[in-house]
């Protein structure tokens, strides 16, 4: 069974849609586009594929074909063994985007697709420079040691980043039953939201019912209209910010570590740990919200 | 780099052209003005615990700046293409100067150096880079 590179093959795709989209956001007046925004995005996306290329797939490649000589069951190339896979590598992209927000060295690779404002499907190719490879080690290499061969996780893989691409947009409301099983725009977009209620939701990549059956699922709520971006939001366009702010972030503040519990805390905490806890984590922005909103006096 | 890397970029880079072209001409290459509801709005919602004393709205429609209401912290509003960014510091910890008419926030982050928030005259500015540089209510 051959397996093609299908997210090279969806690139003139990726581009049509989103000129589709383009033109849809003129039209309509549905949606937001702005060019320095849409160029920083492009510029990631082009960036996490080609990065890869210098070393980092070579280190995959070897570490994955050493793995799969000790697979614990031989799998075979078929039909089945691909759904499976399909259903496993889904799974495991739930928790590790899980993980790349609950855990800051993690975030530090993942906030890079958050750091737009907007909600197009632009944002969908805003990706990481720094962690597909190290993501690939820790988090795919298990289904490796199972008896997956790696060409066929690789191309679950990209069928399953093909998927996520067309449910970053404004452009689509609600998709009726099909949002019972399936991760759709309306869903992602709740994902996407810095709003204290939407925060630390909807990690699917695929199917939604991982969400469903581990806690953190969260309608979109049309009377809370989602906003975009960050926490704190960038201000800057520049990519070479967007890939390594939070990097350098980690640096500094590991530079002013005084126990190993810092040290800790700062790699593996939760995104805006301190020591003194003076920052805010997500849990305390939605304690503050809560706060907020009972303090609020009836009218 | 390999020929196949080579036409992959090369495939990537006229795409990325075609797009930024198309959203340049369609119009998207846009410069919020940080009117007073939009910063009011936007700090209300990065920031809902802090109560604002005094507002500093800057005359160029670049920044905005609110010390809170017991003089403990000033926050900052900026514009960023089409949207808004807030940042909130203790009063005095983060350094202020003044340019003319403008009050500069050194914010030292890599993506944020400075905010800028531009006073209607200089004798305004003066008042205000007191007020902002550390000054209490």
């Amino acid at each position: 069974m051959e397996f093609p590179d299908v997210v090279k093959l969806a690139v003139p795709v990726f581009i049509l849609l989103i000129l589709v989209e383009l033109a849809a956001w003129k039209l309509t007046g549905r949606g937001r586009y702005e060019t320095r925004d849409t160029a920083a995005s492009l510029i990631m996306g082009m960036g996490s594929e080609i990065i890869p290329h210098f070393g980092g797939l070579a280190l995959l490649s070897a570490v994955w074909s050493s793995v799969y000589q000790y697979r614990i069951f031989d799998i075979p190339n078929v039909w089945w063994a691909v759904v499976l896979c399909f259903l496993l590598d889904d799974l495991r992209y739930y928790w590790l985007h899980r993980i790349a927000h609950e855990r800051r060295l993690f975030w530090a690779t993942h906030v890079v697709h958050h750091s737009s404002q907007h909600y197009n499907l632009s944002t969908a190719l805003r990706q990481t420079w720094t962690g597909a490879v190290l993501n690939g080690l820790i988090f795919k290499t298990p289904l490796v040691l199972l008896g997956f061969h790696p060409a066929m996780l690789a191309f679950v893989f990209g069928l399953n980043l093909i998927y996520q691409f067309w449910i970053h947009t404004e452009m689509i409301n609600r998709m009726g039953p099909f949002e019972i099983l399936f991760n759709t725009p309306s869903h992602h977009r709740v994902h996407h939201a810095t709003n204290p209620k939407y925060l630390d939701a909807n990690y699917a990549g695929v199917l939604i019912i991982w969400d469903k059956m581990f806690g953190t699922f969260v309608p979109e709520n049309d009377a809370e209209k989602p906003r975009y971006g960050i926490v704190k939001n960038l201000g800057t366009f520049n990519p070479l910010i967007i890939a390594f702010n939070e990097w350098i972030g980690i640096i500094k503040d590991l530079a002013s570590a005084k126990s190993l519990r810092d040290v800790i805390g700062y790699t593996l905490g939760a995104p805006g740990w301190s020591p003194d806890g003076s920052r805010l984590t997500s849990a305390k922005i939605k304690d503050r919200w809560a706060q907020a909103r009972t303090s609020v006096p009836a009218e | 780099m390999s020929e196949g890397l080579l036409i992959e970029l090369a495939v990537s880079l006229a795409g990325i052209a075609i797009l930024i072209g198309v959203s340049w001409l369609l119009g998207a290459l846009k410069s919020v003005v940080v009117t007073e509801a939009a910063a009011k709005d936007r700090l209300a919602f990065d920031e809902p615990d802090f109560g604002v004393g005094e507002w500093f709205f800057g005359a160029d429609g670049k920044g905005a700046a609110a010390i809170s209401a017991d003089g403990s912290e000033t926050a900052v509003v900026f514009a960023h293409g089409d949207g808004l960014g807030t940042r909130r510091f203790r009063h005095g910890s983060v350094g202020v100067e003044r340019h003319g008419t403008i009050i500069e926030f050194r914010m030292g982050e890599p993506s944020l150096r400075a905010v800028r928030v531009a006073a209607p005259d200089e004798t305004t500015a003066e008042q205000w880079v007191l007020r902002l540089a550390g000054a209490r209510l």
